[in-house]
């Protein structure tokens, strides 16, 4: 406490209105200043008081004092308490609320607790988090197909070594094979059936067979027919034909590993077209020419 | 991130006081820092932003929680039993029963003391930055962290009276 606060308080100092904590820090000040000790003396006496009580406290009035006030004094020592923790409480203030301390054990175990929770608190400051916490921060990061990989690879092999995956797998493929092959939307309806059908279809001969027939039942009749100029033009487009065959054949072979339904329709589309020709040729050599040439172009 | 992960960790458990739940709000924050480290002003403290930010993405999942069902939290124990990195067994059952002693107060009291002891007394952020943080004067701040100090004393005096008579 300095003189100017001291000042402050003197009006109620002199009717006698200070509160323990304030009487003693006027106390305190009073015993170091002579001029407040003074100015103190003019006051209570223009109040009307007995200043000698004030101007002249007993040696021990301050301890006695706080020993007496230490349950009204606990709210202001609280107050205090942590800036005297931290170190930020000094002079008269420090030594009212050490004073107190000493009195009120409530407040001096509070105050205890505060001193060891100075050290306690910023210990607490960290957790761990956990080991992987940095790697799953780092995969969090990533973009989304990446995760998206990462997730299927780690997740696939947990879901193959579940004992049940079979079962599973068995029960989503049974679901999948209904829903393709029964549901009437769908494009693989009809799929079954038409597979049963094939089976149950006596086999093709092979091309080979076919051509090899066909063509010796083309050259038969090339040797067969006369020697007018027509029928010569008709024995050339059969030639052209027999040869338009042979390549024919050669291209189903190479691509019908892939679509032997595509070539054999080929194979049977062109063996028709040589068949009515020839039909053509036997019941009428001319038109049969007309048809050979419109066929050759 | 090593460097910091243990603090945004122990703001999470704070906020959100369930271990997973706080394990998801610090990897979010990490997420947002590595995504908005470009907003960071280079000569501004790192450490208060990121705390600043991992307090918001807590406050935001708190937010979202709160529409779904409530689960059952999992007591701040069992989340430290797990989450506290102790060097020796010896150390982990004095600084683990401290620990729990301590965290038990904080959590008989408000949640404004809480906060205020989290940032200032256990993250040690200064009055200056608290204030900014929660927009509040430093006053205030200082008014409410000495209360909260306090208050956290009398809660542990409470609970074990002998706590710092050794000390």
């Amino acid at each position: 406490m300095n003189c100017a606060t001291l000042e402050a308080l003197l009006e109620r100092l002199a009717l006698g209105q200070l509160n323990p904590l304030e009487r003693a820090a006027v106390t305190q000040h009073l015993t170091d200043c002579a001029a407040c000790r003074e100015l103190v003396e003019l006051a209570q006496i223009a109040a009307g008081s007995d200043a000698q009580k004030t101007l002249s406290p007993p040696d021990e009035l301050m301890a006695r004092v706080l020993a007496e006030t230490a349950g009204s004094g606990c709210p202001s020592a609280e107050r205090a308490l942590c800036d005297l923790v931290d170190d930020r409480l000094e002079g008269v203030e420090a030594e009212l609320v050490r004073g107190h301390l000493a009195a009120c054990s409530e407040c001096g175990a509070l105050e205890r607790v505060l001193a060891s929770l100075v050290d306690e608190l910023p210990e607490m400051a960290e957790i761990h988090p956990g080991r992987q916490f940095v790697a799953s921060v780092l995969a969090a990061t990533l973009p989304w197909h990446v995760r998206g990989a990462r997730w299927w690879r780690r997740t696939w092999p947990r879901w193959v070594r579940r004992p049940r995956f079979a079962l599973e797998a068995a029960y989503a493929a049974t679901i999948v094979l209904v829903v393709l092959f029964t549901t009437p939307v769908s494009p693989l309806e009809a799929m079954p059936r038409r597979a049963v059908q094939i089976v149950q279809t006596v086999p093709t001969p092979r091309l080979d067979d076919q051509w090899t027939r066909l063509k010796a039942d083309l050259a038969s009749r090339v040797a067969t027919v006369g020697g007018s100029e027509g029928v010569r033009a008709v024995v050339d487009g059969w030639r052209e034909t027999i040869e338009l065959g042979d390549r024919t054949l050669q291209r189903s072979r190479a691509v019908a590993h892939e679509a032997p339904g595509w070539a054999l329709e080929q194979i049977r589309t062109f063996w028709g077209q040589v068949a009515s020709l020839l039909e053509r040729a036997d019941a009428d050599p001319a038109a049969a020419d007309q048809d050979s040439d419109e066929e050759t172009s | 991130m090593r460097q910091t992960q243990g603090r945004v960790f122990a703001i999470a458990v704070h906020y959100m006081r369930n271990r997973e739940e706080a394990r998801d709000a610090s990897q979010e924050a990490f997420v947002k820092v590595f995504r908005g480290l470009h907003t960071l002003d280079p000569s501004a403290p790192f450490l208060p932003w990121l705390l600043r930010l991992t307090r918001n993405c807590c406050i935001d999942r708190q937010r979202r929680l709160k529409v779904r069902t409530p689960e059952r939290p999992v007591p701040i124990n069992e989340a430290l039993d797990t989450a506290v990195d102790d060097p020796t067994p010896e150390d982990n059952w004095l600084t683990g029963a401290t620990r729990r002693l301590v965290h038990r107060a904080m959590n008989a009291l408000t949640e404004k003391n809480r906060e205020i002891l989290l940032l200032h007394d256990i993250q040690q952020l200064k009055l200056e930055e608290i204030a900014q943080l929660l927009q509040v004067p430093i006053g205030t701040v200082k008014s409410r962290s000495n209360r909260a100090r306090i208050e956290l004393a009398k809660a542990i005096r409470k609970i074990d009276p002998s706590y710092g008579v050794s000390a």
